[in-house]
């Protein structure tokens, strides 16, 4: 057996004995990325920072405002009584909520709403664009029209922010799906700390400044961020599902392990979801994506995913 | 003296960090030369091809230069950019949808392979289960404490700990076969 002492020795030992090798590659990359770096003059007086802080304290204080006393934990509870959806499925909605809401779900669209502070720029992560409902049907598990219940937000061990909705089932189009199902739909973005924000790449877009957490922000600051709720943007630009929001959904079976049980994720992000406003149907596309928002009235939605459907069988 | 201690070395009464932060490019390339053995082994942690690690170096470095200005406490400057680079392989991992898959039998083979003791720490480190690389990279390879190993993965320090004695388990295992 070897103590404890002499296996660290060992290694120690050996680290301290090893020939230091670098790819030559890379290190021909690292100084072509080096010559080419700017050069970056002293600023005489900070004027953008400045505005920056101005912006970024208003957004503070209009948050902590919106959020007097409230935490993670008390938001996910503080929800006020929803309002009516659909009108068919009214009844078995009401019953639905409630058990939702007692399962720390967010029921009421208002409290979402309320609580969105800054969107932001974004990368997109989708593996490809679906610009057609042929593409989307071919690709889909399930193709189903519904009303968001509940969601319900979480972070993973990156500190990447994700969405549960509960969607019920108002019309299924490939009958994998029975109307009156309640399937569960997860998206990248919803809410989360400050601090988890902080810790998360790409928070750069939210905070400019504290970037990276260590180095940047003092401790104070740091314990300050654990108790601020933020909301944290989709990464491929998407806008996430709130409650009462009435949707067409394209969904994959998720084979990542983020949640548990069955759930979907949209086939390509974006693309895969259709809100329902006043009987049209369109896609939210963000800005600089060159699909089509496909919008139409739900009528002629549901004709031609029929017909497309029907096909395919 | 090691890598952190010299990165912050006095010259002409500033530092290299101070001066990087002062748009001083050559202070940069030189904190970037100190650290780029850690920086890299990070990656190789993360990431298994080449080209990929070259793309987020690159993004590393760039990030690194623009950030700098706005680093508080300059003794955080390695834990930083060590920051900076699992940031950038996450953003990467997370856009290929790529799962790390964790081969148990690597440090197995290696073993077999060669059986002397020419394989590098590094390797032996690097066959270790996903969640054990990256303690154990910083704590033998860098010295870190472990409150700062926690800090920087976001994780506590009892878990540093435990994951530390996994890790020497597997290393004792090992070792003791090559001796």
């Amino acid at each position: 057996m070897i103590e404890d002492s002499t296996l660290e020795k060992l290694i120690r030992d050996r680290i301290s004995s090893e020939k230091m090798t670098f790819p030559e590659g890379l290190d021909k990359r690292i100084n072509n990325v080096l010559r080419e770096l700017p050069q970056v003059k002293e600023k005489t007086f900070p004027w953008t920072v400045i505005v920056a802080v101005a912006a970024f304290t208003l957004i503070l204080i209009t948050s902590s405002l919106l959020f007097k006393g409230m935490t993670k934990d008390n938001l996910l509870a503080v929800v006020k009584p929803p309002q009516s959806g659909s009108k068919i499925l009214a009844a078995s909605n009401e019953k639905l909520i409630k058990k939702y809401k007692s399962e720390g779900y967010i029921v009421d669209k208002n409290t979402v709403e309320s609580a969105k502070i800054q969107g932001g720029t974004s990368n997109s992560d989708r593996i490809r664009a679906y610009v057609s409902l042929e593409e989307l049907v071919a690709a889909s598990d399930i193709i189903i029209q519904g009303e968001v219940i509940g969601v319900k937000y979480f972070d993973d061990s990156n500190y990447y922010t994700y969405t549960e909705s509960k969607v019920l089932v108002t019309k299924s189009y490939n009958n994998k799906i029975s109307t009156g199902e309640v399937v569960t739909f997860y998206e990248s973005g919803g809410f989360t700390t400050k601090y988890n924000m902080i810790l998360q790449s790409g928070a750069k877009e939210k905070f400019g400044d504290k970037y990276y957490e260590i180095g940047n922000t003092t401790p104070e600051e740091e314990e300050k961020a654990k108790s601020i709720i933020v909301y944290s943007h989709s990464y491929d630009g998407d806008v996430i599902m709130q409650p009462e929001d009435k949707v067409l959904l394209f969904g994959i079976e998720s084979k990542e392990p983020i949640i548990q049980g069955t759930y979907y994720s949209k086939v390509g992000g974006f693309d895969g979801k259709f809100n329902i406003k006043d009987d049209i149907a369109k896609r939210n596309i963000p800005q600089g994506e060159f699909e089509s928002s496909l919008e139409m009235t739900t009528k002629e939605l549901s004709e031609r995913l029929t017909d497309i459907v029907s096909k395919k069988k | 003296m090691n890598i952190s201690e010299r990165s912050i070395k006095i010259s002409g009464g500033l530092t290299d960090i101070t001066l990087a932060k002062k748009g001083d490019k050559l202070a940069f390339e030189r904190l970037i030369e100190e650290h780029k053995y850690i920086i890299y082994r990070v990656a190789k942690t993360r990431l298994h091809c080449k080209e990929d690690i070259e793309d987020v170096f690159q993004e590393t470095i760039i990030k690194a230069y623009k950030g700098i200005i706005k680093l508080k406490r300059d003794e955080y400057f390695k834990t930083w950019i060590i920051r900076i680079m699992i940031n950038e392989c996450n953003i990467l991992l997370r856009k290929r949808k790529e799962i790390a898959y964790i081969d148990n039998d690597i440090a197995d083979n290696i073993k077999r392979e060669d059986s002397n003791s020419n394989i590098e720490i590094f390797d032996l480190i690097n066959s270790l289960e996903e969640d054990l690389k990256m303690v154990t990279l910083l704590y033998f390879y860098e010295d870190m404490p472990q409150k700062e190993i926690g800090k920087l993965l976001s994780i506590p320090n009892g878990t540093v700990r435990s994951r530390i004695s996994r890790a020497k388990e597997k290393l004792r295992k090992i070792v003791k076969e090559q001796m």
